[in-house]
């Protein structure tokens, strides 16, 4: 039982250092931490939100009076909206989802236009605000 | 100047929590100074949070001044309490120590290294991983902005939030934090994860060190810290490790009050600490029915005659201090209608659950996978199914078997969640499979501690 237990052991430690190297190291973990240490928090929440992203919402958070509703449309791609979603919601918070909403974030789509809304800010060709007319 | 606030705030836990330990064992030391000190820390974040809670009720706004004053009375009875005895009981005396000196130093330098790893992981980002902003942050935000419970909160605000029925003490803890930084700092704010597992370590060797030698303790506290899946959930912003962490302490101090009854302050801070779980994630809930399950068990098997009547003393104090931690919550989820999304209790009937069978197959598929899978778990899961093949005359033996039964009852609870969920299985298994794991793991690890004394001289 001893040396079973010893060998378990044994293979418990090689495997620790394995996964501590390839937690650090593979994951990009590492690159990611040099990135972090060296931004403020706001540059912080601008990394884990994606930087173009961030801008977007900084933009919106400036130019949505406190306790707007808003919506998204966003070209998905290759990235996995579903995360960044949530964080802009929370980010944009006291600014709440709407299906009816004062304003629409544009993410990564290009000539979005919805009848009854006007370009209210923009960042560039793929990310601005519309803003339904008469709502502010 | 952030970090100072930080540093005070945590200790305003610890402050809080030790007040309430003091009164509970201030007749008879039932914990060693550091048991005190990292049981404290939960216990000082629960009582706080329950106390904001109450602040919903009252109606009036949250303030730092205001949420400390009943911990600087309860210090002042404590005082009073103290000279009154003249001096400090001695503290419970943990037998043992020396060992292995490389091996400690080896073992030491693997907690501190994966302990300082979890700090670093949970403070170098702000809040961003799902669960943790979805659910739990962007409450701690709307309260914070708030700078109260609303009247209108649940039964309005909460509902633009994922799962509004999820309990709120880590929220109204990041709420705290926010409101003794002065700001929304949702990066210092992580600060309570790590701590949390440095608390559960911390209890973890001690609790061992009642019962074996320092590089005993310190082998299976290694072994704890080192799990890959243990150590990320202390980073995240989830509250699986904080639930871990009560379900943990609520567990093992009621192992220890199974060993010598005369210690009932230990049956109270088990109580105290299974309302917590409850109040921390709904699972926890289920935990305080294994324990009061694990309570029945050891009264139906140890009954003697003339304590009938102080075992159901015991009982109903148990069931009563769960009930009292649980009640406001249970009050507002009742009164504003915040209905759980996975899980339908009317789907809790043995028709309903034999009609499921197909779905047994799937959920063995599922831990078999997190059990073989040493990426999250090293080799704990096959060291345990080997133990238990290998023990298995033992694990049912005088000071083992209530752990034993804690570990079935714990898997039995989720295949049941499993079994009657209304979400679809391979989602809620994908997405929960490893999670639900790390809450009774710490469990394991002192299962294994407790079953290897004999094995391991060390």
């Amino acid at each position: 039982m001893k040396t079973i237990l010893k060998l378990a052991f044994i293979v418990w430690i090689v495997l620790w250092m394995i996964f501590f190297i390839r937690e650090l190291f593979l994951k990009n973990n590492f690159k990611d931490y040099k990135i972090l240490l060296s931004r403020t928090l706001e540059g912080k929440q601008s990394y884990v939100t994606v930087d173009k992203f961030y801008e977007l919402l900084s933009l919106c958070k400036k130019n949505m009076p406190e306790g707007s509703t808003y919506a998204f449309r966003v070209l998905e791609g290759n990235f996995d909206w579903s995360i960044y979603k949530t964080r802009a919601a929370y980010y944009l918070y006291p600014d709440v989802e709407s299906d009816d909403p004062q304003f629409i974030i544009v993410y990564n789509e290009p000539n979005v236009m919805k009848e009854g809304y006007r370009i209210y800010g923009k960042l560039d060709d793929n990310r601005y605000l519309l803003n339904k007319i008469g709502s502010r | 100047m952030e970090t100072l606030k930080l540093l005070i705030a945590v200790c305003i836990f610890i402050f809080a929590g030790w007040n309430i330990l003091y009164l509970i064992s201030s007749k008879k030391n039932i914990l060693c100074f550091w048991e005190k000190i990292f049981a404290a820390y939960g216990l000082g974040i629960g009582f706080i949070t329950l106390e904001m809670l109450s602040f919903y009720f009252l109606r009036i706004k949250f303030s730092i001044g205001l949420i400390i004053i009943p911990w600087v009375f309860l210090f002042l009875i404590n005082s009073v309490i103290y000279f009154k005895k003249g001096g400090r009981a001695a503290d419970e005396i943990i037998p043992g120590s020396g060992g292995n000196i490389v091996l400690n130093i080896f073992l030491l330098s693997g907690i501190m290294i994966e302990t300082i790893y979890a700090f670093f992981r949970a403070l170098v980002k702000p809040m961003e991983s799902y669960d943790a902003v979805a659910i739990y942050a962007i409450k701690a935000k709307a309260l914070y902005l708030a700078g109260s419970i609303p009247g209108n909160f649940f039964t309005g605000t909460i509902n633009l939030f994922a799962h509004p029925d999820y309990p709120l003490n880590i929220p109204l803890c990041e709420t705290f934090i926010y409101l003794f930084l002065g700001s929304l700092n949702d990066q210092l704010v992580k600060i309570i994860f790590p701590l949390y597992f440095a608390g559960l370590l911390g209890l973890l060797y001690f609790v061992i060190r009642r019962f074996a030698g320092r590089t005993y303790a310190l082998l299976f506290t290694f072994l704890l810290a080192a799990i890959p899946q243990f150590n990320a959930y202390a980073t995240n912003g989830y509250l699986d490790l904080p639930l871990a962490y009560y379900c943990f302490a609520s567990a093992v101090f009621l192992f220890i009050w199974f060993e010598d009854t005369s210690k009932a302050g230990l049956l109270f801070i088990s109580a105290v600490m299974a309302g917590l779980a409850g109040w921390t994630k709904n699972e926890g809930l289920m935990y305080c029915i294994i324990n009061i399950s694990l309570i029945a068990i050891f009264f139906v098997t140890n009954r003697k005659k003339g304590l009938v009547k102080r075992y159901f003393i015991y009982l109903s104090s148990y069931i009563f201090t769960i009930f009292a931690i649980s009640l406001p919550w249970l009050w507002i989820k009742v009164s504003a209608h915040l209905v759980n999304s996975e899980i339908n209790l009317s789907n809790l009937t043995p028709w309903y659950i034999l009609s499921q069978y197909r779905r047994v197959w799937p959920i063995i598929y599922e831990f078999q996978k997190q059990f073989l899978g040493p990426k999250k778990w090293n080799i704990i899961w096959m060291i345990f199914i080997f133990l238990l093949i290998v023990k298995f005359k033992k694990i049912f033996s005088k000071d083992i078997r209530y752990a034993t039964l804690f570990i079935f009852f714990s898997f039995g609870g989720y295949v049941l969640i499993y079994m009657i969920t209304s979400q679809d299985l391979a989602w809620h298994l994908s997405s929960t499979g490893s999670r639900f794991l790390i809450h009774f793991l710490p469990v394991v690890i002192y299962w294994m501690a407790l079953l290897l004394k004999k094995d391991l001289d060390i």
